[in-house]
């Protein structure tokens, strides 16, 4: 075996040594970003459910409560505002506003009878609440994600990695400041 | 020599303290029990509705490979139900892995409360507002009057009715209760008994004639491998059980790693 086959042999060894780590960790990266964006459109997901209840309970809130049109128009404007926003961020922020007119609605609720024990109401009533768990078990699940992620692209010698390939950093799901005083949404049964 | 073997007994008795108490310590959530798909952690369900589900539940698997677990609690301990309900869900693992087919109908007695979970896979075959009103309908009542068993039989005879119709299958509901739970309770006595005496009296083995050759390469590799992660090794470590699947083993007390996203609905009576 001459000299150069033994270098070729080195660099090989060596590119396997160094490659091998480097493709292995980035492929990891890859599947935790990915785990995040789905994790993500889960959200999305169920936000767009709820929002798709509201025209039906607002129709049927006008049935009985027509003269409550602030608060109406209050979870119109931020289905509306749902619908336009783009990032992860505008919708939690959309979200929480429409979590908020939503509480509202629950309270005036209590001044009509009729309407409480109207069976359609207390459908759509079971159905956000459903949608309302939903949101924050997915919620839950992508803050995780978004750890697991961030962990590992900061954390030697991954960061390594991360940085070659620009792996950002990505935002948690954070409610914003209004949402920790609104109460949360209870629906009373019976 | 004499002091390395102690060294090694010492590590062995720790380690093996440290692993039997690492089930317990793992979460603080119930374990399954013998019977799987009905557990009642307070003694307030009779046999003859313990008997029904069980036998409801097994030929419900059988057929669709759906599972649903009923959970009778005491306490909630300040939790709220719809939480507890997920947690507990996706720590047993109820459903099968790739399906999410499971069900939980979660009772807290002290609270009042009920909550039905159903996971992803089956949120199409109940939807939140069936299992409310089969709920509010069928058990509310019955709970008012402290007829759990009752209420406990008819609403999971009904829920079990709407998976087995998604799966295009019908229950027959009459298969003999005993058999299964007398099965079940065998087997996992034999598992829980035998390994733990097998790995003792291998131990024994090898420290009185083998100069605990096995145990040494054992620690030695469990060492590396600790001392490997702890620093950051180049593997695949870091990243899992977010899903609730405990990994490949699908989940404690014989469910399949499934998980739930939320979806279901609760109330009280």
């Amino acid at each position: 075996m001459n000299k150069s086959t033994k270098a070729i042999i080195g660099i090989l060894a060596i590119a396997v040594i160094i490659g091998y780590p480097l493709v292995t960790t980035y492929n990891k990266l890859v599947s935790l970003d990915q785990k995040v964006k789905t994790a993500q459109s889960n959200i999305e997901a169920q936000l767009e459910r709820r929002s798709a209840l509201i025209p039906n309970l607002v129709e049927t809130v006008k049935g009985y409560a027509a003269q409550e049109k602030g608060i109406l128009t209050e979870l119109a404007n931020a289905r509306t505002k749902l619908a336009g926003s783009v990032t992860l961020m505008d919708k939690a922020n959309a979200d929480t506003q429409l979590s908020s007119a939503l509480s509202r609605l629950l309270v005036v609720v209590e001044k009509y009878p009729d309407l409480k024990s109207n069976q359609n109401f207390r459908d759509l009533t079971i159905s956000l609440e459903g949608t309302e768990n939903r949101i924050s078990i997915a919620r839950q699940d992508y803050n995780k994600t978004v750890d697991n992620y961030n962990t590992s692209i900061k954390r030697f010698p991954s960061s390594v990695v991360a940085s070659l390939f620009r792996f950002n950093e990505r935002a948690y799901y954070r409610a914003s400041e209004i949402s920790k005083e609104v109460p949360k949404v209870e629906f009373k049964k019976e | 020599m004499k002091r390395r073997m102690k060294l090694t007994i010492f590590v062995l008795i720790i380690l093996t303290v440290f692993f039997s108490g690492k089930v317990k310590s793992e979460g603080s959530f119930l374990k399954p029990t013998t019977s799987k798909y009905i557990n009642d952690y307070t003694n307030i369900i009779n046999e003859d509705a313990k008997g029904y589900v069980a036998a409801v539940g097994k030929e419900l698997e059988d057929k669709t490979t759906a599972q649903a677990a009923v959970v009778i609690i005491k306490t909630l301990e300040g939790r709220d139900i719809e939480s507890y309900a997920n947690q507990l869900f996706r720590e047993w693992s109820i459903g099968q892995k790739d399906k999410d087919n499971g069900l939980l109908i979660l009772v807290a007695l002290n609270e009042k409360k009920w909550r039905v979970e159903v996971g992803r896979g089956l949120e199409g075959a109940i939807t939140d507002i069936e299992s409310s009103r089969i709920m509010s309908e069928m058990a509310v009542p019955l709970f008012k009057e402290n007829k759990y068993s009752e209420g406990i039989k008819r609403v999971y005879s009904a829920l079990a009715d709407k998976i087995a119709k998604e799966y295009n299958v019908t229950l027959d509901k009459n298969i003999k209760p005993e058999a299964i739970r007398e099965q079940r309770e065998d087997v996992n006595n034999k598992v829980n008994i035998i390994y733990p005496i097998i790995l003792i009296i291998t131990l024994l083995f090898d420290l009185i004639f083998n100069r605990a050759r096995i145990s040494k390469m054992v620690l030695g590799v469990l060492f590396i491998r600790a001392y490997g992660r702890r620093h950051g090794g180049w593997g695949d470590g870091g990243y899992g059980g977010y899903r609730g699947g405990n990994g490949s083993d699908g989940g404690m007390g014989g469910f399949g790693g499934g998980s739930s996203g939320g979806g279901g609905s609760s109330g009280g009576w």
